[in-house]
């Protein structure tokens, strides 16, 4: 369990005030100067050495990704904060805006420095209406404090911090569809090579992150990158922020040690399965894109990106979905799938024609009106899915049906017998 | 490409291959006749990507890629061969097949369609679908393109090419997932000169032709290679005949001149060439009027007219479409009778004649779209030359070119400098005070392109002068390039301007004929006048359809469409192309060379009796010339200085209604409609401005 004193979101449950002059007194903007003083190489270093990878729900290592933006370039170079937070189940960035707005803000001219930025533009959820008005506020109140713009902190480097409404696309949540976005076009995710890192916003070096990220790294740079690596386990190192909900007595939104087990992280922070811990039927341990996991694997798994790939699931955005016994699993991820078709940009064919046809047989998985073989013909089509698309969209609508057909294929069978059964008894 | 791009070695399949920086593995891998299925990648668009038909292995990668878009690297291992690659060709198309209508057996792109293709060779066979397919609506896209939107596989190769090429964002994606629909965004239809081409591109039959709806199947035709006689650019077409009768007309390849796009009006008006057809000689008799009767009869007739006749008092008018061959043979003809007045352009004050340069574009197109600055003196590329204009919007569309216009204000489908509609800044423009002077005077390949449509001006000697000036001052460091561009509206008239078949401007005609100068005129095609105003001129015509030139004639010489007849035509780059008879002339048709040499062997004049005599001739004209190839020409130096054009000079394209140009466009039924459509579109515009 995560020590209170290397808790990196202090005022994450909003406990204090989230203004300025509250966030210096937790430590927030103390040093900045000194920090961007030491240069882009130092920052870059000690992002790598901390072994942040990135909170978003990809996991990509975060000092690698700022490394792949060009150090010398003609073109101005962009970050994007990627606070478009549109994950089922998902709801930490939410919180960092509207109780830690000064952490991101921070976070952002540190990283602008480190990869050369002067422009950081904030693509925010659009129905994120209190976190908008928080962050606006806090932008001003940073600016006037002469922490933002021209000779941010005195440091002599200069960042202008926009902000860009969403308009509610689940896509623009993808970096590339996010940057066609903010260009003023349909969110369409786009093909990669190049990555945004070399063409990205307007064709310029971009880099995107994820609030989280981000808001971290004043924390790791303040107390040392070393600090950050020995939290959690090798390769899975700091601190993470997971949102619980769901058949929990007490969901929350908490920040732990990566690599926190899972069964440690509900019975402490949420209160425990509705319940008690026997009547867990499954937990969906990272945003709606990852495969669940059934009660025994619950048991010991811990929560970080390597050991929830090791049980062909991912740690995703770290929301946890819990579900207890009163739950309909195949209706649950019915769900899902519709949420996925609805969502698809349509762009590419897998997805388009994939994820209307999942969501189609799943709709009558719900009911057992299918064969027996329309559960390999599902899973086959999940994998037809996944990996041919441009985007993720693609493997995260597989995903969650696979880890269904994986773990619960005795149900849905039971449920096409009872409805073959009920129909030959009408008959 | 040049020399200095790096080389990158690959492997594909185990064999390897060295290609330039920037190749995409598919264009690799189509290097070395791979066959990589695809349906959004088209050589000539952006690509997309979105169809993921073209995925193959790359090294360990856990994910197969996009080859279309995946740019070849070094040492790269591909492999297309893969249980991977080919489990997901299959599971993509069983995704574009599940919502894809079965209406093969009546769908128009049968026998040509990409879809039916790839599932032949990579399809699984049966569906696993069982679910009910999507039906979407039809958007209505005007005269031309018929839509069966459920057979959208949203390739998205149509909206490119409105984006890229045509330059009418019209169409769009609407909706997303797997409600995305391809329609038009604002419920118009698609104002281009060049739609036609969405129907090629279409990979399934989503987008087909109106007019040739249920008409027929590609396997049953003949195919014959044609020019284009609707405007000057010499598209090559692919006339596609079934007994005798032209089905369809759709671009034959050729990267020099039209690379695969053809015009509206080339490729649509052929139901014109079975409406109004002359097929039987005629001759005016007092009393009963204009009255079909023999060859031999008309022949007599106007042996009688010509013989009795001084020949200062003949005229001869060649019209728009005419070819070298006929031209060829009336300047045979006319050189026998002594006839010295003709005019290829009737309706023109001045043309330019001084050399093979003057009349012409001076660089192949294919180097027009490297241009990095180009002037439009008076044009409206988009409808005198809309694959000219399709060329100049690619260097716009790379941000390699700036346009500039010195003119009338017009929508060319691309922004522009305008520089103002009083030609007379022309006296003076190196010292016009405009950041497109700058530009033009540090271009590296600059380029001033006039219009033919000077020619109609009384100013037109001045500002062809004032151009040439220009050019001799704005001309660049390169010898090679050619900054004057001539650009002529007709096929005909760089023929008969090379062939020396202009000696009187059409004005000059006119003026003439009204002051009964002229006593028989001999017109070969031009319906571009009216005849009527002349009534005691005995008029000869020459022609394949009834209109204007024919009702005032008194005499009348049936003659095949440009189609039915073997001819040359040279472009606007003053390349010779041949086009290829199709079909078998109508009646007692005869092409115009063989009504010429019979008139002339009645008369004693020598003529040339057959078609490879005539066409010998031409080589000797031609010397320089082979077939198909545009020779450097050089605007002839200006002599002397400029004539300075006059206060409040102002030129206007002669072609105001792209749609109906000439004989054949005016009778087409489908070009009227697409008139009315523009006409509706303009209208409800206006009426939603108000």
């Amino acid at each position: 369990m995560l020590n209170p004193k290397d808790r990196i979101f202090t005022n994450l449950h909003g406990q204090e005030d989230w203004g300025l002059a509250a966030a210096q007194k937790r430590g927030d903007w103390q040093g900045t100067s000194e920090l961007l003083s030491k240069g882009p190489e130092w920052l870059l270093e000690q992002v790598q050495v901390s072994g942040m990878r990135g909170r978003g729900g990809a996991g990509f290592a975060t000092g690698i990704k700022c490394q792949f933006v060009p150090q010398q370039t003609e073109k101005p170079v962009y970050l994007i904060v990627n606070a478009d937070e549109g994950e089922p189940g998902t709801c930490k960035d939410r919180e960092i805006l509207r109780h830690e707005p000064h952490k991101l803000l921070e976070g952002a001219l540190l990283t602008a420095r480190a990869i050369g930025a002067k422009v950081c533009y904030i693509y925010l959820r659009s129905e994120y209406n209190q976190p908008r008005e928080r962050l606006e506020e806090a932008i001003s109140e940073a600016y006037k404090a002469g922490l933002l713009g021209t000779n941010a902190c005195g440091s002599g480097w200069d960042l202008e911090v926009h902000i860009h409404l969403g308009m509610g696309a689940y896509i623009c949540g993808e970096e590339t569809a996010l940057i066609e976005s903010m260009e003023g076009k349909k969110g369409l995710p786009r093909l990669k090579p190049p990555f945004p890192a070399v063409e990205g916003l307007y064709g310029c070096p971009t880099l995107v992150n994820n609030v989280e990220t981000l808001a971290a790294i004043p924390t790791i740079l303040r107390r040392g990158s070393e600090w950050f690596a020995a939290l959690g386990r090798p390769h899975n190192t700091g601190t993470k922020i997971f949102c619980v909900s769901g058949h929990v007595n007490k969901p929350c939104v908490v920040e732990e040690e990566m690599g926190i087990p899972l069964k440690e992280l509900i019975e402490t922070h949420a209160g425990g399965v509705r319940g008690g811990w026997e009547n867990l039927l499954a937990v969906i341990p990272g945003g709606s894109s990852v495969a669940l996991i059934p009660k025994e694997i619950c048991e010991t798994v811990l929560m970080d990106f390597d050991s929830l790939r090791e049980v062909e699931s991912g740690l995703g955005t770290g929301g946890v979905i819990v579900m207890d016994w009163s739950t309909d699993i195949v209706a649950a991820i019915a769900r899902l799938s519709k949420f996925y078709m609805h969502e698809s940009c349509g762009q590419c064919s897998p997805c388009r024609e994939g994820t209307g046809w999942l969501w189609r047989i799943m709709q009558r998985m719900i009911v057992g009106q299918a064969s027996l073989e329309e559960i390999d013909l599902l899973y086959h089509l999940t994998k037809q899915v996944e990996g041919h698309t441009i985007c993720a969209l693609g493997d995260a609508a597989a995903w969650p049906i696979q880890g269904l057909i994986r773990h619960f294929r005795p149900e849905l069978e039971r449920r096409i017998a009872v409805y073959h059964q009920e129909e030959r008894m009408r008959a | 490409m040049n020399d200095q791009t790096p080389m990158i070695t690959l492997s594909i399949n185990n064999q390897s291959i060295t290609v330039p920086k920037g190749t995409t593995v598919l264009q690799a891998c189509q290097q070395l006749d791979i066959e990589v299925p695809v349906f959004c990648y088209h050589p000539k668009l952006a690509v997309a990507g979105n169809c993921r038909m073209c995925l193959v292995q790359m090294g360990s990668s856990p994910k197969p890629v996009a080859s279309c878009a995946m740019p070849a690297c070094e040492g790269m291992e591909i492999h297309t061969n893969t249980p991977m690659v080919e489990n997901a060709r299959r599971g993509v198309l069983e995704f574009l097949l599940i919502n894809h209508p079965l209406d093969c057996p009546i769908c128009d792109q049968g026998g040509e369609c990409d879809l039916q293709d790839i599932t032949l060779a990579y399809g699984a066979g049966e569906s696993r679908y069982t679910e009910p397919k999507r039906i979407v609506d039809n958007p209505p896209l005007g005269p031309l393109i018929k839509t069966i939107m459920n057979r959208c596989i949203h390739c998205m190769r149509c909206v490119r090419f409105g984006n890229d090429i045509a330059g009418v964002p019209e169409l769009g994606s609407l909706g997303r997932g797997e409600d995305t629909e391809v329609m038009t965004v604002v419920g118009q239809t698609v104002a281009s000169e060049l739609s036609g081409n969405m129907i090629d591109i279409c990979p399934v039959g989503a987008l087909t032709a109106k007019p040739y709806a249920f008409e027929g199947r590609p396997w049953e035709f003949e195919h014959t290679v044609c020019i284009d006689v609707h405007d000057a650019i010499g598209s090559n077409l692919r006339v596609d005949t079934r007994e005798g009768r032209v089905m369809r007309i759709v671009p034959e390849p050729n990267e020099a001149v039209n690379e695969e796009w053809i015009t509206d009006k080339a490729r649509f008006t052929y139901d014109a060439l079975r409406l109004q057809r002359l097929d039987k000689a005629y001759v005016r008799q007092k009393e009963a009027g204009l009255g079909p009767c023999s060859a031999e009869k008309a022949l007599e007739h106007v042996a009688g007219l010509l013989r009795d006749v001084d020949p200062s008092k003949i005229t001869m008018v060649m019209g728009p479409m005419v070819d070298l061959e006929t031209l060829s043979a009336f300047k045979q003809l006319a050189a026998g009778l002594k006839i010295m007045q003709i005019c290829s352009a009737p309706e023109s004050v001045w043309v330019p004649k001084n050399g093979p340069g003057d009349w012409c574009l001076n660089m192949p197109l294919a180097q027009i779209e490297q241009a990095d600055v180009c002037l439009l003196v008076g044009a409206n590329p988009r409808y005198e030359g809309p694959l000219l204009n399709a060329r100049l919007r690619k260097g716009i569309v790379r941000k390699t070119l700036r346009v500039g216009v010195l003119g009338k204000a017009i929508d060319l489908t691309y922004d522009y400098d305008h520089l103002g509609d009083d030609l007379t800044l022309l006296n003076g423009l190196e010292n016009l005070d405009h950041g497109f002077i700058q530009a033009l005077k540090s271009a590296k390949r600059p380029l001033i392109l006039v219009s033919g449509a000077i020619e109609q001006s009384p100013e037109a000697e001045a500002i062809f002068q004032q151009v040439q000036r220009l050019s001799e001052l704005f001309s660049g460091a390169d010898p090679d390039w050619q900054i004057f561009q001539y650009l002529p509206l007709t096929a005909s008239r760089v023929g008969a301007l090379d062939l020396g078949m202009h000696t009187l401007e059409g004005r000059a005609l006119q003026e003439k004929l009204t002051a009964g100068e002229i006593e028989v005129l001999i017109n070969v095609g031009c319906d571009e006048l009216d005849f009527e105003q002349w009534p005691t001129v005995k008029k000869i015509y020459f022609g394949s359809h009834g209109e204007a030139g024919a009702s005032a004639a008194d005499v009348i010489f049936p003659t095949p469409a440009f189609h039915e007849k073997e001819g040359h035509f040279v472009n606007a780059e003053g390349r010779m192309q041949k086009s290829c008879q199709a079909v078998c002339p109508l009646g007692d048709a005869k092409p115009e060379w063989r009504w010429a040499a019979e008139i002339g062997q009645m008369l004693d004049v020598k003529m040339s009796a057959d078609l490879s005599e005539i066409q010998d001739n031409l080589w000797l004209a031609y010397s320089s010339l082979r077939l198909g190839q545009a020779p450097p020409r050089r605007v002839s130096k200006l002599k002397g200085p400029a004539a300075r054009v006059p206060e409040g000079t102002k030129v206007e394209s002669p072609i105001t209604n792209f749609y109906q140009t000439n004989v054949i466009s005016r009778l087409s039924p489908l070009m009227a409609a697409c008139t009315q459509n523009k006409r509706d579109t303009m209208l409800s515009a206006a009426e939603e401005r108000v």
